[in-house]
């Protein structure tokens, strides 16, 4: 290495080394979230911009530095991505510009192709480029050969070469022009503005016949180069050139793709339609468009979406086949009481791996099919590859849907539709109280809903409260399980959105399709966070939110045949609306397990292991665990199966087999007691047995 | 009651000059405002706002500064229990508010009559921010302290600023083109007032929302810049204050709690909410701004308009987009050369072909053919990762063979320098498509694209390399076109750029150059290099990384950090490893940067300062920038701003032509009162063949 050097930076580029590294090392750490990313980015460009203005690296260098870094930047705040997007901080500033008109329907821009180029921040882009462009070529080196040493005295005659064959090939460009042809490309490309300007003053119509000789054609660059017109006149002639075609063009596709936009579009609808183009489950328009961009930004997306188009296709197919298949089997009066999750568990698999087509070969439509365009508002966006795919495109829809979007509808269906393992009553351990209201009130006129009329008739909704870890979700997968209906189990987070107007729209989106799968058991866990107490400045989404939840379960939309129930689980009920809580009539208070209930879930659990547990042990444990909720049990037992593994040496661990493995035996449990407490404290239990009093429907 | 007007005036004037009186002169204030009330129309002429306005002005900065100082001081002392700081502390708080509510009060009174005063209005507002965190001027006091000066006083403050919304004369000094070119302490306070303001504004009548959004539009008023450019210029002068960077509360979504953001980020929300509320009327006007911030020298300022144009594009309709992303591709397309504002256009370009519907993007690719070589200029900024995947790979395969078509005429031709640029631009775009989607390349254009760079690198001597602007832009293209074929790439070729470039680094070619040689380094990792090669490549490649690990700029010296790491990780060579690290220096940094460990941690105090010092530096720069740029423009254009002129131009006509006319009348009259002398019919005619030249000239121009 003899041209090693080493000098030792000055101590304020130290500075800069460190902080760009300890950005550097924030973004590569892997747990940085995107708007800390997005601020370390911009912390680099940071130290370019100031690098480049104290002249530390050269314009170029900066440039490209920008260009690298912002790209990695942009990827984060233009995605929609949960987890690695910041969606253009749309979140936080439409919950800024909330409740103010929205008129970006009406936007029309007003710059055009020729008023922009005379702006004077362009025209100063134009002069500082033309600049760049003379310092980086010197009009004498314009000649130079690249790759040989040109000796000087070759100058003179080559300009010569291209002085004298300059007319012959600006005329025969004008031919070319004229006969419509294309122009000899590199040429064309040097000499458009110059040859506009100059054909003009060269009509010498004898010498259109001769062609020109292949090194007056190569001269011609450099003579050009070498003869620049004034970057201003050079410029005008360019932009009028270019101008004026593509003025007329715009100008047509403005009158053509305008009417298309909804002129009453809401703000919500319109936002909505512009993060279709981002989202990852995508509807109508803009599928593709999105899909592209989100899996190659982000490596971390699943495989499918960078699939070709088909599979996101048919993740919109799903939805509807899903709708059409539901359709087909109240048409066929099939038995409901098939478990409906394993029915949508089975269309599941076709998500994203190609179309179910074997769905479509077993049934006849029951109705004529709709012609697909006319279905949805936003089919002027639909994409071309769609037609071909339009025999499957026109299933009929549900009509009480016609007026959601289906984006939504996919998402409730993708998302909020339970596929789960089925579940039995005897899953459950106790709450026998429980069981049987439910069953009473519930299951039956699911299942007999012809006996169940008038005032027997079902309620609208049930509150399911007591401290956390004692089944209440359970029961209401149970419910939906032995009901045979449809199920449907939300989080209040899946219905709040960050886009306005969105959230009350998923409500009754939500319940729409609900009434399209009735019967239908809407499983809402945590309820509390979602029909909290009205109260004074409060958010005012949340707030719409709630009210559209209320009018929904109970209201004038409803009608009194809708089989429709809403399960509530929460563990704060005196935290819910009293309007909420009118309308979820029967209240069960779910207690902690009695010991019989406790003793149900060890011996229900240590059937599966190898145990040996003797009946005295047994019932020690049950009465250890006084206090214990469900899932306190079931953590007890999770220890206790650790224990046997944890007296294995840890040489062995890698050698034993599963059947040399000793029983589970009391001293597991012994120790398991050591590090499992109850979750429930006395005094919470105080609470809810205060509010059972005062609102429970129980014993 | 004139009389008690009288006395009260005296009363204050005198207050004015006798500091300890302060409280009783606000006091009378006061009282005087609820006198007022009922004798409105009689008392608001006789009263000096003025004088009442900056003596309340100073008591309300007396008092705040004292607040903060003995805040400051509670910090020091670590004494939070001495309870007769802290009761010092309160009254002083208590003091200030009502400070502060009597001039709210006042102004709200008086509005009207306080033109001359608005200046001093903003004064205090921007002073009062700049002392108080998260100001880099503040003075450091505890959290709780914070809060409740910010009860105290900035809480008051806000409808003051509400109430002056309406008022003219405060928009005009807010929006003074003078008032952005503040000192550095007021820059960040400016910036948070505008953009508190631009929260207002979506809520004011429309007149208000004109004032503050359309800016001067008569001759005659004081020029008063949109909100949004002013934002953009101030923004541009918050080096300090992103560098650091300054927290603020953020905006409460729902499900989230509050937390703290980035200036940048907090002033990117708040536009971009404002942006969502613009009533179609103001569209252009920020339209343009945004063009011309995106424009502008200082690249966060560039990246801000950007993200709202990005914002923009997404809350429009795909119209929208599409039109502005045919404009900027024409922006693009016509530049003539590299320059900082292409780049920044071609960033915005790139990210609006991402938010294009479909069809939309269908339809850019027909009006920009990329077969034809003229629009590679513009291809080449153009990110075809945007398209569809059958767009992108059809777009790609045309891209290819028209760049390598152009670069085989270049060949063929006699290669002259003049025509480098555009074989740059063609290389340009092949490294473009190769880099977005080098997995994805047909084997054909691949192989292509290959002989092309074989015999690109054929021709390059260093000599000219380090004389040749044009030819360095060349290497450091081949250099990243290589890297990312570097699979695709002949053993053989790879030795031979390797020597190229052993014989080339030590001559010091610029720094773009060192970067594009570590890119392709770092992709070198991923190559086995046979062994009947290895004695002359491996040498000489620990030997290059030895020197671009030892380069004294900081920004060559990270990246080579950078790749040299990325080339040990994959590499199959590791015996290059350690020959790269020829000294014990090198060898430590090279350890720190991998066990993430930064080499020197400089206090918060000194950071500040440096970046105040840097700031300055950069606005020198700018300074000298915009100075060259003027100059540059008004050589070849004597008026940059058409619009004004134009209207000028009109007025003189009309000023010269009022003259004309009443010298005639002026004539006419003379001639009543007295015979005309003999010259005068003579002088007529000679005015009367001037005036029909006039109207013919006059006729021809029409």
């Amino acid at each position: 290495c003899a041209f090693f050097r080493f000098n030792s930076m000055s101590g304020v580029s130290t500075f800069h080394l460190s902080e760009w590294q300890k950005n550097y090392f924030a973004v590569t750490s892997g747990t940085c979230p995107p708007e800390q990313k997005a601020d370390s980015y911009r912390a680099h460009l940071l130290g370019i911009n100031y690098a480049w203005g104290n002249s530390e690296i050269s314009e170029v260098c900066a440039a490209n530095l920008f260009r690298k870094y912002s790209e990695k930047y942009s990827a984060i705040i233009d995605s929609d991505n949960v987890e690695s997007g910041l969606n253009n901080y749309a979140g936080s500033a439409l919950s800024l510009a909330r409740g103010q008109p929205n008129s970006s329907d009406k936007w029309q821009s007003s710059l055009t192709v020729d008023n922009v180029f005379k702006l004077s921040c362009v025209q100063m882009m134009m002069q500082a480029g033309e600049k760049n462009k003379k310092c980086s070529l010197l009009p004498e080196d314009a000649h130079l050969v690249v790759g040989e040493e040109v000796c000087a005295s070759q100058t003179p005659a080559k300009l010569n070469v291209g002085d004298g064959n300059l007319q012959a090939v600006l005329t025969k460009c004008a031919n070319t022009k004229m006969n419509g042809t294309p122009a000899p490309k590199p040429f064309q490309q040097a000499s458009l503005p110059t040859a506009t300007k100059l054909t003009t003053s060269c009509t010498s119509p004898s010498s259109l016949n001769s062609a020109p000789p292949q090194k007056g054609f190569q001269g011609t660059p450099l003579f050009l180069n070498s003869e620049m017109p004034s970057p201003n006149l050079g410029f005008s002639s360019a932009a009028s050139g270019i101008g004026s075609p593509s003025v007329s063009q715009f100008g047509h596709g403005q009158k053509v793709t305008f009417p298309n936009h909804l002129p009453g579009s809401s703000s919500c609808g319109n936002s909505l339609k512009r993060k279709a183009f981002y989202g990852s489950s995508d509807a109508t328009g803009g599928t593709s468009s999105s899909r592209p961009y989100q899996s190659r930004s982000y490596n971390s997306e699943p495989p499918c979406f960078s699939r070709n188009e088909e599979s996101s296709m048919s993740s919109f197919k799903t939805a509807k086949e899903q709708l059409w298949v539901d359709q087909q089997k109240k048409f066929n009066n099939q038995p409901q009481r098939a478990p409906a999750t394993s029915l949508y568990g089975g269309v599941k698999k076709s998500l994203g791996a190609g179309r179910s087509r074997g769905l479509f070969g077993k049934f006849v439509p029951p109705v004529p099919r709709q012609d697909n365009g006319d279905e949805y508002g936003g089919s002027a966006s639909k994409p071309h590859g769609y037609s071909s795919s339009d025999a499957d495109a026109a299933l009929p829809v549900d009509e009480r849907l016609k007026n959601l979007e289906p984006k939504m509808i996919e998402l409730i269906m993708n998302e909020i539709m339970d596929h789960g393992a089925p579940v039995n009553w005897e899953d459950i351990a106790g709450l026998e109280f429980a069981k049987a209201t439910i069953k009473e009130i519930v299951v039956w006129p699911m299942l007999r809903p012809d006996i169940f009329t008038g005032l027997r008739g079902p309620p609208k909704g049930i509150l399911l409260f007591g401290p956390p870890g004692t089944g209440k979700t359970l029961i209401g997968k149970c419910i939906a399980c032995q009901s045979g209906a449809t199920f449907f189990s939300i989080s209040a987070s899946s219905l709040t959105s960050k886009w306005v107007g969105e959230g009350e729209k998923m409500v009754r989106a939500l319940f729409a399709v609900a009434r399209c799968h009735q019967p239908a058991v809407i499983f809402i866990d945590e309820i509390d966070s979602l029909l909290s107490q009205r109260v004074d400045g409060e958010h005012d989404s949340s707030r719409r939110i709630k009210t559209e939840f209320l009018v929904q379960l109970d209201g004038a939309a409803t009608s009194s045949e809708d089989r429709i129930l809403v399960v509530g689980a929460t563990n704060r009920p005196q935290e819910i609306d009293e309007a909420a809580r009118r309308r979820l009539v029967k209240r069960l208070y779910i207690p902690l397990p009695e010991a019989s209930a406790r003793k149900q879930i060890v011996v229900n659990l240590m059937s599966r292991e190898k145990s040996c547990l003797s009946d005295d042990e047994l019932e020690l444990v049950i009465q250890r665990s006084t206090g214990f909720s469900g899932a306190d049990m079931t953590q007890l037992c999770r220890e206790a199966a650790l224990g046997p593994i944890r007296s294995i040496p840890i040489m062995d661990i890698s050698s034993i087999t599963p059947d040399q493995v000793r029983p589970i035996a009391y001293v597991d449990f012994d120790s398991a007691f050591l590090t499992v407490r109850p979750s429930v404290s006395t005094k919470d239990l105080e609470l809810y047995e205060n509010w059972n009093t005062a609102f429970g429907c129980g014993r | 009651i004139l009389s008690l007007i009288l006395a009260l005036q005296i009363l204050i004037s005198s207050c004015c000059h006798v500091h300890s009186l302060t409280h009783l002169f606000s006091l009378f204030v006061c009282v005087y405002c609820r006198q007022s009330l009922k004798h409105q129309a009689l008392l608001e002429n006789q009263l000096r706002h003025s004088d009442i306005i900056t003596g309340l002005c100073e008591d309300i900065l007396f008092t705040f500064h004292s607040c903060l100082q003995l805040a400051e001081q509670q910090l020091q002392s670590q004494d939070n229990t001495n309870h007769t700081e802290y009761k010092l502390f309160q009254k002083t708080a208590k003091l200030c508010r009502f400070f502060a509510n009597t001039l709210v009060r006042y102004t709200k009174e008086f509005t009207a009559f306080l033109a001359n005063c608005c200046c001093r209005l903003h004064q205090l507002y921007l002073q009062i921010y700049s002392k108080f965190p998260p100001s880099l001027y503040s003075l450091t006091v505890s959290d709780a302290h914070r809060d409740e000066v910010a009860c105290v006083i900035l809480v008051t403050l806000d409808p003051l600023i509400t109430q002056l919304l309406s008022f003219r004369s405060f928009a005009e000094v807010v929006l003074d083109e003078k008032t952005i070119d503040l000192c550095g302490e007021l820059v960040l306070p400016q910036c948070l007032l505008l953009v508190n303001i631009m929260d207002k504004l979506p809520s004011q009548p429309e007149e208000v929302q004109n004032l503050w959004c359309a800016g001067s539009q008569y001759p005659e008023d004081r020029p008063r810049l949109p909100t949004f450019h002013a934002l953009f210029l101030n923004f541009q002068q918050c080096y300090a204050e992103l560098s650091v960077p300054v927290q603020l509360p953020g905006v409460m979504v729902e499900g989230q709690a509050l937390r703290d953001v980035s200036l940048y980020q907090h002033v990117s929300v708040h536009l971009n909410a404002f942006v969502a509320s613009l009533p179609s009327c103001h569209f252009p006007q920020l339209e343009r701004s945004l063009l011309e911030a995106v424009l502008c020298p200082d690249m966060v300022t560039a990246m801000l308009a950007t993200d709202t144009w990005c914002f923009l594009a997404r809350f429009g309709t795909a119209e929208l987009c599409v039109y502005h992303t045919t404009i900027l591709a024409e922006l693009v397309k016509s530049c003539p050369g590299q320059c900082h504002q292409l780049s920044h256009l071609s960033l915005l370009l790139r990210r609006l072909l991402f938010l294009m519907a479909e069809h939309h993007q269908i339809e850019f690719v027909k009006s920009f053919a990329p077969m034809e070589a003229k629009n590679l200029p513009l291809w080449q900024h153009i990110s075809i990762k945007a398209l569809t995947p059958e767009l992108r790979r059809q777009v790609a395969s045309n891209l290819i063979g028209t760049a390598v078509a152009e670069c085989a005429k270049w060949l063929d031709n006699r290669h002259t320098l003049g025509e480098l640029q555009q074989l740059n631009c063609a290389l340009s775009t092949v490294l473009m498509v190769c880099s977005d989607t080098a997995e994805m390349l047909e084997e054909e254009l691949q192989a292509s694209t290959s002989r092309i760079l074989c015999q690109m690198w054929g021709l390059l001597t260093v000599k000219q390399v380090l004389s040749q602007p044009y030819i360095q832009t060349t290497v450091r293209l081949l250099l990243s076109i290589s890297a990312s074929l570097i699979q695709a790439t002949d053993p053989q070729l790879i030795s031979q750029i390797i020597l190229f470039l052993s014989s080339l680094l030590p001559l010091n070619p610029p720094d773009h150059v060192h970067l594009a040689v570590l890119d392709y380094l770092a992709a070198l990792g991923k190559r086995f290099i046979p062994p009947e090669m290895q004695g002359q490549v491996l040498p000489k490649l620990s030997c290059l990384f030895a020197s671009l690990l030892a380069d004294t700029s900081w920004l060559i010296h990270q990246h080579a950090l950078e790749a040299f790491t990325q080339f040990a990780e994959v590499t199959s060579h590791e015996e290059v490893v350690p020959q790269s690290l020829v000294s014990e220096e090198i060898q430590n940094k090279v350890v720190d940067f991998l066990n993430k460990t930064i080499p020197q941690i400089e206090s918060e105090d000194s950071r500040r300062e440096r970046l105040k010092q840097e700031k300055s530096v950069l606005e020198t720069r700018c300074a000298c920038w915009w100075m060259e740029e003027k100059e540059q423009t008004s050589d070849l254009q004597p008026c940059v701003k058409r619009a004004r002129p134009a209207t000028m131009k009109e007025q003189q006509y009309e000023t010269a032509i009022q003259r004309a006319e009443e010298g005639i009348k002026s004539l006419q009259s003379l001639l009543k009162q007295s015979p005309a002398p003999s010259w005068l019919s003579a002088r007529l005619e000679g005015l009367q063949t001037l005036l029909e030249a006039i109207s013919r000239g006059c006729k021809a121009a029409d």
